[in-house]
């Protein structure tokens, strides 16, 4: 069942006072966030949250289309490495093929 | 940087029915690089390798399928499963300004605006909002977005990328 549209979104008010206190003075700094569950604002977006994933802070980029999703979206808590020794080791390994997006 | 590497695609994992199409792990990589170079060295371990012609590359749902000039049936797709296909660097299609592959990024020395060394770029991770590089040095590890706020400058020919901290991302 969805929240209630009654009672808004869920937004961490400690992390939300930071971003506002930030926004304020145009600083701009990384902040460390545990809290997952909370809503995007778009008082985030230019920002930069380092996100835990119950290992390590993953920094995210918040951008525009970000808004209205959880923080935990974007810090996934799992690897797939895919099956297997071999196989798995050639993935990481420099035949790896990708695009490098600047900007994200 | 030298283009004269050999960078592996992906691997033949099974073959895919009767009629000797295989199902290649493409270990990240791109169909589009696969169906432009048309023609693989496909590499078993040290001990033997073959050349392949590609005949056709389809995706059947998240499965890459590679149909290879002279293998027709499907004994002939199971002697090819562990191959790895590799192609010379030199025939990779070059990409458009500001992007660059995964490999040609891997083991760069990442370095600050003011020249201090953080390590050495050893992977780039896939995430939901945009890559992160995982840069590793003999005492830390540090993650930064890929984005065009931290990635200042990539200079492939000297092996450096130059990144702007900001405040905090250390901590």
């Amino acid at each position: 069942m969805p929240r209630s549209l009654k009672k808004g979104p869920y937004i961490d008010q400690k992390l939300l006072k930071r971003i506002v206190q930030m926004n304020r003075t145009g600083d701009k700094r990384v902040i460390k966030t545990w809290a997952r569950r909370s809503t995007i604002s778009p008082d985030f977006v230019g920002h930069t949250l380092a996100i835990h994933n119950g290992n390590k802070f993953v920094p995210v980029y918040i951008s525009e289309n970000m808004v209205g999703h959880k923080l935990g979206e974007f810090s996934p808590t799992r690897v797939f490495r895919g099956h297997g020794g071999r196989g798995a080791k050639a993935a990481r390994s420099a035949g790896r093929v990708g695009a490098f997006k600047p900007g994200g | 940087m030298a283009r004269g590497r050999t960078v592996t695609l992906g691997e033949i994992t099974k073959p895919q029915g009767l009629k000797g199409e295989v199902r290649v792990n493409l270990s990240g990589g791109s169909v589009d690089v696969l169906e432009h170079v048309g023609r693989v060295t496909a590499v078993k371990g040290n001990a033997s390798s073959r050349v392949l012609e590609l005949e056709s590359v389809r995706i059947h749902g998240r499965t890459v399928i590679v149909r290879f000039t002279g293998v027709g049936d499907r004994s002939g797709a199971e002697d090819l499963v562990g191959y790895e296909l590799q192609v010379p660097e030199s025939e990779i299609p070059d990409l458009g300004p500001g992007q660059y592959y995964t490999y040609e990024l891997e083991g760069l020395e990442v370095v600050t605006e003011s020249g201090d060394r953080l390590g050495v770029l050893e992977e780039v991770l896939d995430l939901p909002a945009h890559d992160v590089y995982l840069v590793r040095d003999e005492r830390r590890e540090v993650l930064l977005p890929a984005t065009e706020e931290v990635v200042k400058k990539i200079d492939l020919a000297n092996g450096r990328m130059v990144v702007h901290l900001l405040e905090g991302l250390l901590e």
